[in-house]
C-alpha cells in the first residue's frame, strides 16, 4: 500500500450543510455529518433527512464524498428502524455509514451495501481486532487515537483495510466510548448523544491547593506529521469537529489541504497553514500519539497553554452578482475594522471596509450580527468565509 | 448460579470463603487495566486458591495496541490460568488458538445483537460479562436466550473513566487519591493509577443484591463481587446481602446504588435526540436572512415558490402572517419568477420580519 505519491483523503466536519458546502469549497476530498439519530453529536444541528439529500447532492456534484455517523452504542429498542433508515440512506447515495456497535454493523451490513467504517468509538487499536470487524462487513478501521501513524499503516498492512485517523481537533483522554462520566453523574449517555465533557472540568486533587484539568486533553494537531502519513500510505485524515463553526471548518479544512498538496508536490508546506491553526480556539496543541505512540505529560491541557481565538469570525459570502456579493455578518463590523477573505485556494486577501451597505446598497454607519451587507465583488465568492484582522 | 469474587492480593482470599464463592477473578499488574497482584505472585496464590476449591481465572482487560503483539502473542502460547478478554483483538488469538475464554464486554454491547456477533464469530467464548449498563427489561429476556454462560458485577464499584495516560504521576499524586470538582457537586472520586493508566470511579457502588433471585430464576450463571476495595465490616453486610437476598443500602458505610439495572434514566434524554421541529401541513419554503430594508432578502430552501400561492409565516410575536407570492429579484436586480433551492434573492412582502423567520408554503395532499 506504501506508493511514493499517495494523497491521502482529507475528511472534514460538517455539523450542518453550511458547514458542509463551506468544507466542500475549501477542499475537503469527503465529509462526515450525523443523522438525526444513532450518532453521537446531540449538541450538533445534525442533518434532517431533506438536508442529508441535498448535502449528498451539492458534495457529489463536487466529488466529495460524505460519510454518516451511526456510531452510538444502542439499546435494544433504539435498533427499531435502523434497517429502514438504511435503505433511505442507500437510496441517497451516502458513500459510508460510520458505526461503532457491531450489532448495528450487523444491522446494517444486511439491510444495505453502503461501505461500513468502524468508529473511533470502538478504540480498534489492532490488526487482529480489525480482522473481526472485516469479517462483519467493514472496509475501514478509524482507529483509537492511541496508535502512532505507524501503527495505523501496521494495522492497515495486518489486516487489509483501509485506516482513517484523526489529525486534528478536540480528543477525549479516555479510550474513544469507554468514558461513562456523564452516564453516571449526570444521568446522560455519553455514548448515545450526552456527553457532557465532565473531563474538562477543573478539579482539585486531595491535600492539594486550587484545582487544574487533570483529565482535559489538549487538542490534536498532527500537520508536522503529513509527511509520514503519506509516506504511511493511511488513506484518510480526520479533522475533528462537527460542533465547531464554520470558520473552523474553512480554515482547517484549507491548511490541510494545502499541506497535503504541498507534500505530494514535493513542495516546502507554506507557513500559513500552521498559521491557519493557530487562529482557532484551542486548548493548546499536542501531536499525542501521532509520532511515539505514546501521548506524554505534555497532552494534558492542565498547563494553561490554551488560546482563545486570534481573529473574529466576520461572516460569510451567501450569495453573489456581477459586481457584488452578499455577506451575512456573524460580528457586529465596524467601517474602521480590516477584513480578510479566507479564500478557497492560496494566500488569503484583504477586504475593503471604509464605507458598509446594507444589502441593498443604502449606507450603514455598523453592521449588525447576523445582518446582509453589500460589498464589491472583488475575489468574494459564494461561500467563502471572512475573518477580522483584529484580534477578538 | 456461582458466586465470583474479584481480587487483587493474596489476603483477600478468606473474603472469597466467606462468600462462598467458586471463582476468583483475578487482577494482575501485567494484564489488568486496573492493576493488581505481582505476576510472579500468581503461582501461589493459584495453589491457595486450589487448596480452597477455588477456581482462579486471571483478568486480561487491557488494551492490546499494534506495537504490543509481540510481547503479548508469547503470553498466550502458555497461558498459566484460564482468561477474562477485553480486547477482541486478543479473544480473536485466543480463538484461533482453539482456547476456550471469557469475553468482557462491559464497554458498549447494550444490545443482544451486539453480544451475539461475536458468539457467532469466537466459538472460544464460554462466559460473557454483560455492562453494568444494561436495564432489567433488557437483560432478563438476554439471559433466557444466551448460549453461553453469563456474569454480571452484582457488587463493587464502578469504573467511569479509564485513560492509557498515568495522570496521578504527572501531577505527583502517588498511586491512588480522592478528586472533586465544584462543577460535579460536592463528592469526591477515586482515581487509581496502574501501568497502564488511570482509573476514575464513581463515588457509589453498585448494588445488585436485592435482584439476586430474579437475575438467578432469568438464568444468569454467575454473580460478580469486587473485593478489591472491601474491608472486613462491609464483606460481614455483603454476605448477609448475598445470603439473604436482601438490600443492605441502610447498613452499608458507603453509598449504593442499583444503577441502571432498575431503568435507564438516561433513555429519556436520547428520546429528544432528534426532536426537530415537525411539519404536519406545511411545507418550508425560504428563511428570511434579512428583512430591514424595502425588500426581504430571502434565501430559498424549497422549490415550491409558484407565482400565485400563499406564503405564511409567524412573527417574533408567533402571530401568523401570510401573503402571496408574484415573483422575486435576484441579485443583479433581474425578475426570478421561481428561485430554485439555495438561492439568494429579494422578495416583496406586506411587512418587515425578524432575520431567521421561516417561510411556508401549503403542503399538497399527496404530501
Amino acid at each position: 500500500m506504501n506508493t511514493a505519491k499517495f494523497i491521502p483523503e482529507i475528511l472534514s466536519p460538517a455539523g450542518n450543510l453550511d458547514k458542509l458546502m463551506t468544507a466542500c469549497r475549501y477542499g475537503a476530498d469527503a465529509v462526515y455529518v450525523g443523522g438525526p439519530r444513532y450518532g453521537l453529536r446531540s449538541g450538533a444541528e445534525n442533518f434532517s433527512d431533506e438536508e442529508l439529500r441535498t448535502g449528498v447532492e451539492f458534495a457529489h456534484s463536487r466529488g466529495v464524498k460524505l460519510y454518516l455517523t451511526l456510531n452510538a452504542f444502542l439499546h435494544e429498542a433504539d435498533l427499531e428502524g435502523l434497517a429502514t433508515y438504511a435503505s433511505f440512506l442507500e437510496e441517497l447515495k451516502v458513500d459510508a455509514l460510520i458505526v461503532s456497535d457491531p450489532g448495528v454493523m450487523d444491522v446494517l451490513s444486511k439491510a444495505c451495501d453502503i461501505p461500513l467504517h468502524v468508529s473511533t468509538q470502538a478504540t480498534v487499536l489492532n490488526s487482529s481486532e480489525a480482522k473481526l470487524w472485516k469479517d462483519l462487513g467493514a472496509t475501514r478501521i478509524i482507529t483509537g487515537r492511541e496508535l502512532s501513524l505507524e501503527e495505523g499503516a501496521d494495522l492497515c498492512t495486518g489486516s487489509g483495510m483501509e485506516v482513517e485517523m484523526f489529525v486534528m481537533g478536540a480528543m477525549c483522554s479516555a479510550f474513544s466510548g469507554h468514558c461513562t462520566i456523564s452516564n453516571y453523574t449526570a444521568g446522560r449517555d455519553s455514548n448515545r448523544g450526552g456527553c457532557k465533557q465532565s473531563c474538562r472540568f477543573d478539579f482539585q486533587i486531595e491535600g492539594t491547593e486550587g484545582s487544574r484539568a487533570l483529565m482535559s486533553s489538549k487538542d490534536l494537531n498532527g500537520l508536522e506529521h503529513l509527511g509520514t502519513a503519506c509516506e504511511l500510505g493511511i488513506h484518510s485524515l480526520k479533522i475533528e469537529g462537527r460542533m465547531k463553526s464554520s470558520l473552523y471548518v474553512a480554515g482547517a479544512t484549507k491548511a490541510f489541504r494545502e499541506a497535503i498538496d504541498a507534500i505530494c508536490q514535493e513542495r516546502e508546506v507554506p507557513a500559513r497553514c500552521h498559521e491557519q491553526l493557530t487562529m482557532f480556539s484551542n486548548r493548546g496543541y499536542t501531536e499525542a500519539s501521532l509520532g511515539s505512540g505514546t501521548a506524554d505529560e505534555g497532552s494534558i491541557a492542565g498547563d494553561g497553554s490554551g488560546a482563545g481565538p486570534k481573529f473574529a469570525w466576520a461572516g460569510q459570502v451567501i450569495g453573489v452578482s456581477t459586481d457584488h456579493a452578499w455577506v451575512q455578518l456573524k460580528n457586529p463590523l465596524l467601517p474602521s475594522e480590516a477584513l480578510e477573505a479566507i479564500t478557497f485556494e492560496g494566500e488569503n486577501q484583504i477586504v475593503e471596509t471604509k464605507h458598509l451597505e446594507d444589502y441593498e446598497g443604502n449606507s450603514l454607519e455598523k453592521g449588525r450580527q447576523e445582518s446582509v451587507l453589500r460589498f464589491p465583488r472583488g475575489v468574494l465568492e459564494e461561500g467563502m468565509i471572512l475573518r477580522k484582522l483584529e484580534s477578538e | 448460579m456461582k458466586t465470583v469474587g474479584q481480587i487483587d492480593r493474596m489476603d483477600q482470599i478468606p473474603g472469597l470463603k466467606m462468600l462462598g464463592c467458586k471463582e476468583a477473578l483475578i487482577c494482575t499488574e501485567l494484564r489488568s487495566q486496573e492493576g493488581g497482584l505481582k505476576e510472579e505472585l500468581l503461582p501461589d496464590l493459584l495453589q491457595s486458591l486450589h487448596g480452597e476449591g477455588i477456581e482462579g481465572k486471571l483478568l486480561f482487560d487491557r488494551r492490546v495496541q499494534e506495537k504490543d503483539w509481540a510481547k503479548v502473542l508469547p503470553f498466550l502460547e502458555n497461558i498459566p490460568v484460564p482468561l477474562r478478554v477485553m480486547d477482541l483483538g486478543l479473544a480473536r488469538e485466543l480463538d484461533r488458538r482453539g482456547l476456550s475464554f471469557e469475553l468482557d464486554l462491559q464497554i458498549g454491547h447494550l444490545n443482544y445483537r451486539s453480544v451475539e456477533v461475536w458468539l457467532e464469530k469466537l466459538r472460544g467464548v464460554k462466559r460473557i460479562c454483560f455492562n453494568p449498563q444494561i436495564p432489567r427489561r433488557q437483560l432478563l429476556p438476554f439471559l433466557e436466550t444466551l448460549s453461553v454462560e453469563s456474569e454480571c458485577l452484582g457488587f463493587g464499584p464502578i469504573a467511569m473513566y479509564h485513560t492509557p495516560r498515568p495522570l496521578l504521576e504527572w501531577s505527583g499524586s502517588g498511586k491512588s487519591t480522592h478528586i472533586k470538582s465544584e462543577e460535579m457537586g460536592s463528592g469526591s472520586f477515586v482515581m487509581k493509577e496502574s501501568l497502564w493508566g488511570s482509573t476514575l470511579y464513581y463515588n457509589k457502588t453498585l448494588s445488585l443484591l436485592p435482584h439476586l433471585s430474579e437475575l438467578e430464576d432469568a438464568g444468569l450463571s454467575c454473580f460478580r463481587i469486587d473485593l478489591r476495595w472491601l474491608v472486613q465490616e462491609e464483606l460481614e453486610l455483603v454476605k448477609k446481602g448475598v445470603q439473604e437476598r436482601v438490600d443492605i443500602r441502610d447498613e452499608f458505610p458507603q453509598p449504593l446504588l442499583h444503577g441502571f439495572y432498575g431503568e435507564n434514566k438516561s433513555d429519556s434524554l436520547f428520546a429528544k435526540i432528534g426532536g426537530r421541529r415537525s411539519d404536519m401541513d406545511r411545507v418550508v419554503l425560504g428563511e428570511v436572512l434579512d428583512g430591514r430594508g424595502r425588500d426581504l432578502l430571502v434565501r430559498s430552501l424549497g422549490e415550491g415558490w409558484d407565482a400565485g400561492i400563499s406564503v405564511f409565516c409567524e412573527d417574533g410575536k408567533g402571530r401568523s402572517h401570510s401573503f402571496v407570492f408574484e415573483g422575486g429579484e435576484d441579485l443583479d436586480g433581474k425578475a426570478l419568477e421561481q428561485p430554485g433551492r439555495g438561492k439568494l434573492f429579494k422578495l416583496k412582502a406586506s411587512r418587515k420580519f425578524p432575520v431567521g423567520t421561516f417561510l411556508y408554503g401549503q403542503k399538497s395532499p399527496e404530501g
